[in-house]
């Protein structure tokens, strides 16, 4: 019996017209983050979209406290690549479309995000339409919105894809800081193995096509993984993975 | 005034430069007036006919703006239902088209026939011109709807009816507009056929009345209230389309400098 919220995947297979998963199994326990790395197109966005109920895995399951996910929408808060903000809605209403598509009362998600908006840094913009926003503010935005969405658990592809440096560093700290006291398994697709090293408690490399897991990374605690990165220590780390990765 | 200047004054010059011509071509050819008379002779005929024009305008506009109103509605709700379901978008699609390929010249006698004499009928010849944009431009851009969008909403576990509502139809808005302002293009034509066939009041009754005893004075005064109507019906969706999307604010919309 797999541990109380934890998001078990196991033996995932999928494939367009060639195949891109290969019998995909991991664990990612409650109030941890496990970060995947793997070469361009190696099918981990794909993971993202099977685990978001939005493609229909061929083989294998994935499951929440024993309910299957797997190709069915409506259990995983979804953050996609691009920021899909709904160019109508004013960023309040953006921010809580997954609280309220989920059926929280709408005032009680806006006065939630109301309080969130200076911890995001969007602040005196709630009222705002996305498209007066720079293309960073978009990302908190949908961030903000994923985190709103109250279901069991997260799954992020590039999130701080199209953010500056400071932002980023600033939305890691704060990704870091939540992932233990939201206690919902988060999965994060990322290219950079720096920002992995630092937010994973657990770091999986994938292969290229059909991915497969070559490599289980298992990372300390986070502050010690803070520790790491400003001392710039996780170079061991990173050329382990580099090397997987044939870089 | 920046406004009149970039935008009614180019309208008055095009306008004015017409008359000019006109009245050119009937100086030089010496035309007959029963065959082309001078503007100025079509704009006395509009001075002293001006109560009865504005009769017969006030009927058209009457049934154009009702045919267009009705036309337009029809047209979205058509458009969300072949939007939503394939299957009846490919059940009903050939029947939408054949509905276009009746002209309204046969149309109009066989609703008047069934219909009486009222406005209805005419109505229901504007619409049948009218909702076709609409349902077309509506249907395809709900089908058409940001890919990314949907799946986001999918994700969350939306309904369909969710999507519909929370991303198709609102982005398929400028499509909607689009669509109106071409209704609008021709909803005085399908007017005026339709009075053609059978009414005692309009400007259809005027055209046909003066062409049948040759006052072509009169006839070229009709025409220029006609023109002015139709003209007036577009910029009104116009107008009314801006202000829909200003409020709904698609992408699309304000990154746009022209206009």
């Amino acid at each position: 019996m797999p541990e109380r919220g934890a998001l078990v995947v196991e033996g995932i297979a999928h494939s367009y017209a060639a195949p891109v998963l290969d019998a995909v199994s991991f664990t990612v326990p409650p109030a941890t983050l496990t970060a995947v790395v793997g070469p361009s197109g190696c099918g981990k966005s794909t993971l993202l979209r099977v685990l978001a109920g939005l493609e229909r895995p061929q083989r294998g399951a994935a499951r929440m406290d024993g309910v299957e996910v797997a190709g069915r929408p409506g259990h995983v808060a979804y953050h996609p690549q691009r920021d899909a903000l709904l160019p109508w809605l004013r960023v309040l209403d953006n921010a809580t479309l997954g609280a309220r598509t989920c059926g929280r009362d709408r005032g009680e998600a806006r006065a939630e995000a109301l309080g969130l908006l200076s911890r995001f840094g969007l602040t005196g913009v709630e009222s705002s339409w996305p498209d007066e926003l720079s293309g960073g503010m978009r990302q908190r935005v949908a961030l903000m919105r994923t985190w709103l969405t109250p279901l069991p658990a997260v799954v992020l592809d590039e999130p701080f894809g199209a953010l500056d440096a400071l932002t980023r560093r600033q939305m890691q700290g704060w990704l870091l800081g939540i992932t233990a006291s939201d206690q919902r398994p988060t999965l994060l697709v990322t290219h950079d193995i720096d920002e992995a090293l630092l937010l994973a408690d657990q770091v999986l490399v994938f292969s290229a096509r059909p991915a497969r897991i070559v490599h289980v990374e298992d990372r300390p605690a986070p502050d010690e993984r803070r520790r790491e990165h400003e001392a710039g220590a996780q170079h061991g780390a990173v050329l382990r993975i580099l090397g997987l990765l044939g870089g | 005034m920046r406004t009149f200047g970039k935008q009614v004054l180019p309208v008055l010059v095009a306008v004015a430069g017409l008359i000019v011509v006109w009245d050119l071509i009937v100086r030089f050819t010496h035309a007959p007036s029963y065959l082309l008379p001078a503007p100025a002779q079509v704009a006395e005929v509009v001075w002293n006919d001006r109560a009865l024009l504005g009769k017969h305008l006030a009927a058209t506009a009457q049934i154009a703006l009702a045919g267009f109103t009705l036309g337009v509605g029809v047209g979205i709700g058509v458009g969300v239902l072949l939007g939503w379901s394939a299957t009846l978008r490919r059940a009903a699609e050939p029947l939408l088209i054949a509905s276009q390929a009746i002209p309204p010249v046969i149309l109009a006698p066989i609703l008047i026939a069934a219909m009486g004499f009222g406005a209805w009928p005419k109505i229901l010849v504007v619409t049948l011109g009218a909702f076709f944009p609409v349902a077309i431009g509506a249907s395809v851009a709900m089908r058409d709807a940001d890919r990314s969008l949907v799946d986001l909403m999918t994700a969350m576990g939306a309904s369909r009816f969710t999507v519909l509502r929370q991303v198709r139809l609102p982005g398929s808005v400028p499509a909607i507009i689009a669509g109106a302002k071409v209704a609008a293009s021709y909803v005085v034509f399908s007017a005026i056929i339709a009075e053609w066939m059978g009414s005692s009041v309009g400007l259809g009754v005027y055209l046909q009345r003066s062409q049948a005893s040759y006052q072509m004075d009169q006839l070229f005064a009709a025409v220029g209230v006609v023109a002015a109507l139709g003209v007036g019906l577009f910029w009104l969706s116009a107008l009314l389309g801006e202000l829909v999307l200003a409020r709904s604010r698609p992408a699309s919309y304000r990154k746009d400098p022209r206009s």
